[in-house]
């Protein structure tokens, strides 16, 4: 089928997502199949992850018993686990609040694979709780509080365990139908707890408004919750620790990176779905390119916002602004700066703004997880810097602080924070079908084909235009 | 449910070239209204040549007044433009097509009005080239190609290039149409402004390739122009300016007040030209819930400013914001930015049934450029009142008659050379609007008929 867009026709796009093409009760029939029948390999990967996540918790454990909270340094890596999974995982359900909002059509499939990962919110949550002792009170230094009371603990403990709260309850209300689906399906009494939970669920047309108007104020609800709690994160656990450092940018550019991040988190599950998940119908070339174009322009503003943070100390040339310049992007951590600029920006953008390769499905996983190394990278740059500066008392840098050389019990904490998030996740698809059986059923329902001249094109409702 | 309706295409040709082809009472009336007040613009601005820049309300230390706030003001303005023609146009967003042009054109104009800020205020005009030319890179100390007042001018000219290049492009099919209609002079222009086109194929892919390569293009200029605008005040060290926010927030808030501006525009164009049925209240609506996203993104960006001035609480920064919060006339502005720019509109536009009233649509849309310029003014002067440590180098910047004037004028000025334009050509994209006619359908899921679009996937 040949496509038109604005005034220009363009090569047959195939393969589409084929899902498109099927009825209800093949949608329905395919979702608890997947849901169901996990392979071997599921559960392999789960032990593996299961594994490496005991693994970190030992390591956190004997880090917290042989150093105590006392030296700052020695947490850092727990607060580099803690700033990247915020990075990633908690920034993946904004994907979906966002392609929703603009009532994209390509994002039905995408939709539950970005949200799932709000299963495990309950990683970052953790990890906080124990970060908190590692952050001085805000007396004698810059802070954002302006003396509030249990500041910063308080406030920063509301906003994340409150986004926390939030992904929870939006993907529980996104799985409602899904859930009810699976409940009115399974006849042999083996439907899982929170099948259960949807009993009230009927499809009504009072609860499908109700399912809708949720969905989307929860959702808009947890990208400013997610913007705030960056915002303060960046604040706290950055820039109040290292003297001197003011850059208004900075909280933006963590909460701007940190969506590239999640972006990433959704192509790259994306892509294993398709390959292993048994859910290569519903990924077509559509969502992958639809994803690299956000990528792109992701880079394009990671890189923008890097220059904001830079150029203006270096315009500055005050000797604490060229000290800061040295310590976060040229002398302290300067390969870990080159890594993340190189991966979280040049590779989108000379990759990404290819169409063919846009087009592809191989291109956008791979720059994704380009991007998922780069960001990693950046947050050990910049909560190592952060977490180094002894006395953070001082009005400024006054020397650069040394650099700090991760242990293995760093790295392990690190890689087990990871391992937990993704086996939470995999264990969420035991429970939850993805992606989502009512939003791909309504989605075929507003697309169709018609004749255009002498081709075929695809027309897709807009309800509410 | 949509509003559109099927119009025949001599119907849509006739009605869109009504600007272009008649001049009514309305444009008459505004024609001569604007015309006085820029005669009062013209007097001004001979008037300040004339005595000097002492006429104004400039003084050490604050030399920066009333012109460039205006500057910045209409730079902001121009983004309009960009955001609604390039973005939209290739995010493929439908809504677009009735406004594209005039936001354009707002664009050209907004950016020729406001480069002329920066040359009257020189106060010598003409000496400006030879203050530039030649180019004096042997000695390296001015004009300094490292300076963002020496970005600043090439960002915008080139902007202003591209914009120009822009609008030409995405219009050659409607000139082409014209001059297979014109008589009299307007024939042999638009003759050698159509470039030869014949609605071939090819030159259709040609048209549309170039369109969206120079939307692409524009994209990274339209972010550069506001971010170099803002490095004229934050690539130094003067207390609340050198920050490193002001790039994005500056851009966020320029979309604020374009995109706020196209609405005023949008319903103007209703009301002059009778463009109801192609100007609908779907695209109010649709414009509205963009601005909302946009107008929050603006006031988080405000935030970063006022939060991580006071965040290291610097006794010079701490000392200006503490002015800008407590003193005449910043407190008045402060409040002007904040229920003007956010306050009223924002919560009026989260409604569906207030985003579809044009009225409503039309004074929020003012209100916010009323908050906009005043940001802009909140922004830029108190800096530079402050700008020396000691005391007796503080001054008070109050503008004079002739600044009020020329700030004025600059109102009369974009609408003028809009109208202008409107007299040569449609002020709305018709050959867009035709395709828009076929792009857009209806499909049925059980008993309802839902809008639909025609899609690449």
């Amino acid at each position: 089928m040949a496509t038109v867009t604005d005034g220009h026709h363009v090569p047959e796009p195939s393969p589409m997502t084929k899902a498109w093409d099927y009825t209800p009760g093949q949608l329905v029939r395919d979702g608890l199949q997947r849901l169901r029948a996990k392979g071997q390999w599921y559960r392999i990967s789960l032990i593996i992850l299961g594994i490496l996540t005991v693994i970190g918790i030992i390591a956190l454990i004997v880090q917290a018993v042989a150093t105590g909270w006392g030296d700052r340094e020695n947490w850092g890596y727990v607060a580099v686990a803690f700033g990247y999974i915020m990075s990633t995982v908690a920034a993946a359900p904004c994907v979906c609040v966002a392609a929703r909002l603009t009532r994209s059509h390509w994002r039905r499939p995408i939709d539950r694979i970005s949200e799932i990962w709000a299963a495990a919110m309950i990683v970052p949550a953790v990890l906080f709780l124990l970060l908190m002792w590692t952050v001085p009170n805000t007396h004698g230094r810059p802070t954002i509080w302006f003396g509030w009371w249990a500041a910063p603990y308080l406030w920063d403990a509301i906003l994340v365990v409150g986004l926390a709260f939030t992904g929870y309850a939006l993907l529980y209300i996104s799985s409602i139908p899904d859930l009810a689906i699976a409940r009115a399906q399974v006849q042999d009494g083996s439907a899982n707890w929170l099948t259960r939970k949807a009993e009230g669920f009927y499809g009504t047309q009072a609860q499908w408004r109700i399912i809708d108007r949720a969905v989307a104020y929860l959702g808009a609800f947890y990208v400013v919750m997610y913007i705030g709690t960056m915002t303060v994160i960046a604040a706290d656990f950055i820039m109040s620790l290292i003297p001197g450092y003011k850059s208004a940018i900075f909280p933006a550019y963590f909460a701007v990176s940190g969506f590239g991040g999640g972006v990433a988190v959704v192509v790259v599950t994306a892509s294993f779905m398709r390959w292993w998940g048994g859910a290569a119908d519903y990924l077509g070339r559509e969502q992958f390119f639809a994803l690299a174009k956000i990528q792109l322009a992701l880079g394009l503003l990671f890189a923008y916002f890097i220059w904001t943070d830079f150029v203006i100390p270096w315009y500055g040339r005050m000797p604490w602004e060229i000290l800061q310049i040295r310590l976060l992007y040229f002398d302290s951590y300067l390969w870990y700066f080159v890594v993340a600029f190189a991966l979280c920006f040049i590779s989108p953008l000379v990759l990404m703004m290819w169409t063919k390769l846009r087009r592809g499905k191989v291109g956008p996983f791979i720059v994704s997880s380009g991007v998922l190394i780069g960001l990693l990278a950046d947050r050990i740059r910049l909560f190592s810097a952060a977490y180094t500066p002894k006395d953070i008392t001082e009005d400024r840098l006054h020397f650069l602080p040394p650099v700090y050389s991760p242990g293995v019990l760093d790295w392990l904490i690190v890689i087990g924070a990871i391992a937990a998030c993704v086996a939470l996740v995999m264990l969420a698809m035991r429970l939850i079908p993805v992606p989502s059986i009512w939003e791909m059923t309504e989605g075929t329902r507003l697309r169709v084909k018609r004749r255009y001249h002498n081709t075929e094109v695809m027309v897709i409702g807009k309800p509410d235009y | 449910m949509q509003e559109r309706r099927n119009l025949p295409q001599m119907e849509v040709i006739q009605e869109l070239l009504l600007p272009v082809t008649r001049t009514t009472m309305w444009m008459w009336v505004a024609f001569i209204i604007l015309g006085t007040i820029l005669a009062a613009f013209g007097f001004a601005i001979a008037w300040m040549v004339y005595w000097g820049i002492g006429v104004t309300g400039l003084n050490r230390p604050g030399m920066w007044g009333f012109m460039i706030v205006n500057f910045v003001f209409w730079i902001g303005i121009s983004h309009a433009g960009v955001m609604i023609s390039a973005i939209l146009r290739l995010t493929q967003a439908e809504w677009r097509r009735p406004v594209t042009r005039a936001a354009e054109v707002m664009t050209m104009f907004s950016l020729m009005t406001a480069l002329t800020y920066p040359l009257i205020h020189t106060g010598r005009p003409w000496r400006t080239l030879y203050w530039v030319f030649p180019y004096d890179f042997w000695r390296g100390i001015f004009p300094d190609v490292r300076s963002a007042l020496v970005m600043d001018p090439s960002a915008v000219i080139t902007y202003l290039t591209g914009t120009i290049l822009f609008i030409y492009i995405t219009t050659v099919p409607d000139i082409a149409m014209m001059r297979d209609r014109a008589t009299g002079w307007r024939r042999p222009l638009y003759r050698v402004l159509a470039l030869g086109w014949q609605n071939g194929e090819r030159q259709w892919v040609i048209q549309t390739a170039t369109g969206f390569l120079l939307a692409a293009l524009m994209l990274s200029i339209f972010v550069s122009v506001h971010s170099i605008v803002s490095w004229d005040f934050s690539f130094s060290l003067d207390p609340v300016w050198h920050t490193s926010v002001w790039a994005p927030y500056f851009v966020i808030g320029a979309v604020h007040s374009g995109v706020s501006a196209a609405v005023t525009l949008m319903v103007l164009m209703r009301w002059m030209f009778g463009f109801d049925k192609y100007i609908r209240e779907e695209h109010f609506d649709a414009i509205g819930r963009l601005l909302v996203v946009v107008a929050t993104a603006w006031v988080f960006f405000f935030m970063l400013d006022v939060f991580f001035a006071l965040f290291n609480q610097d006794p010079r920064e701490t000392a200006v914001m503490k002015m800008r919060f407590e003193q005449w006339p910043y407190t008045l502005m402060l409040v002007l930015i904040f229920v003007f720019g956010y306050f009223i509109p924002v919560p009026i536009w989260m409604f569906r049934k207030f985003r579809r009233n044009i009225k409503l649509m039309f004074w929020t849309s003012i209100m916010v450029n009323i908050g906009m310029w005043s940001e802009r003014y909140w922004l830029v002067i108190p800096g530079l009142e402050r700008k020396y440590e000691w005391t007796f180098d503080w001054n008070y910047y109050r503008p004079g008659i002739v600044e009020i004037t020329l700030i004025v004028g600059s109102f009369a000025l974009v609408p003028f050379l809009f109208m202008c334009f409107s007299k040569i050509f449609p002020p709305v994209s018709i050959w867009e609007e035709k395709e828009g006619q076929y792009f857009l359908q209806e499909i049925k899921v059980g008993k309802a008929s839902i809008p639909a679009i025609v899609r690449e996937f």
